[in-house]
C-alpha cells in the first residue's frame, strides 16, 4: 500500500499523541490512585445518620492527623450541612491551613446535587444512595466558594458554602 | 432524448496534487488539539 509522505507524518503524530494521552491516564489511575468519586460505597438515603460519617456530631471539619483533615457533609435541597459551631449556628465556612490534605465525604438525602469547590479540583456529583469522596491537597491560599453544580430544584442557587485556605 | 457521450479516449493516470497546504492545516489542527489537552491537564495539576 502506498502512503503519501505527509500521511505518514500525520499518522505518526496521531499515534504518538494517543500513546502519550494513554500513558498520562495510566499514570493518574495506577500511580496517583485517581478513581471515580462515587459509586464505590452505598448508603440508605432515608437514614444517612446511621452511617458513622454522617452522624450530626461528625459533620463538618475534623483534624485527623497533622495537616490531614476530613470534612463530612450532608447535602439536601437546598443546603450543605457542615454541622454546627460552638454557638449551635450552622457552619458555612471551612478553614484549613495551606498545604493540608482534606478528604471531603458527602452524600445526598434527596436528589442529585453537585459539590464543587470552585478554583480547586474538588468537583463531585452527589447522588442519593451513594457516598462521594474526594481527597485534595489545598495548595493555594484564598477563599474558594462551594457551589452546587447539578440543578437540584428551585433553590439550587442557594446551595453554597466557603473553603478558606490560610 | 439525451445522447450518451462515449469517449474513446484512454484514461490518463491521475496527477498527484500538491498536498502541502492540507498538511500544514492538519498539523495546525493537531497541535491545537494537543495544546488544548495539555492546557486542561496543566490546570488540573496546578490547582
Amino acid at each position: 500500500m502506498h502512503l503519501h509522505k505527509y500521511e505518514k507524518v500525520w499518522l505518526t503524530f496521531g499515534m504518538a499523541s494517543l500513546i502519550i494521552f494513554l500513558l498520562v491516564i495510566g499514570f493518574a489511575a495506577f500511580w496517583k490512585g485517581t478513581h471515580p468519586q462515587s459509586h464505590l460505597e452505598t448508603i440508605d438515603q432515608n437514614n444517612v445518620e446511621a452511617h458513622d460519617s454522617f452522624k450530626p456530631e461528625n459533620l463538618g471539619l475534623t483534624e485527623v492527623a497533622d495537616g490531614k483533615y476530613k470534612v463530612n457533609i450532608v447535602a439536601s435541597a437546598f443546603n450543605y450541612d457542615f454541622g454546627v459551631d460552638k454557638d449551635e449556628k450552622p457552619v458555612k465556612t471551612i478553614r484549613v491551613p495551606q498545604g493540608s490534605t482534606v478528604l471531603f465525604t458527602i452524600t445526598s438525602k434527596d436528589v442529585v446535587h453537585g459539590f464543587q469547590v470552585a478554583g480547586t479540583n474538588v468537583n463531585m456529583m452527589v447522588e442519593p444512595g451513594h457516598i462521594s469522596r474526594y481527597e485534595a491537597v489545598m495548595k493555594n491560599k484564598g477563599e474558594f466558594t462551594i457551589v452546587c453544580n447539578e440543578y437540584c430544584g428551585i433553590g439550587h442557587h442557594q446551595m453554597f458554602g466557603k473553603v478558606e485556605v490560610y | 432524448m439525451t445522447k450518451k457521450h462515449v469517449s474513446n479516449k484512454v484514461p490518463t493516470p491521475e496527477v498527484s496534487s500538491n498536498l502541502k497546504g492540507t498538511f500544514i492545516m492538519v498539523m495546525i489542527l493537531g497541535f491545537l488539539m494537543v495544546g488544548a489537552w495539555f492546557g486542561a491537564y496543566w490546570l488540573f495539576i496546578s490547582r
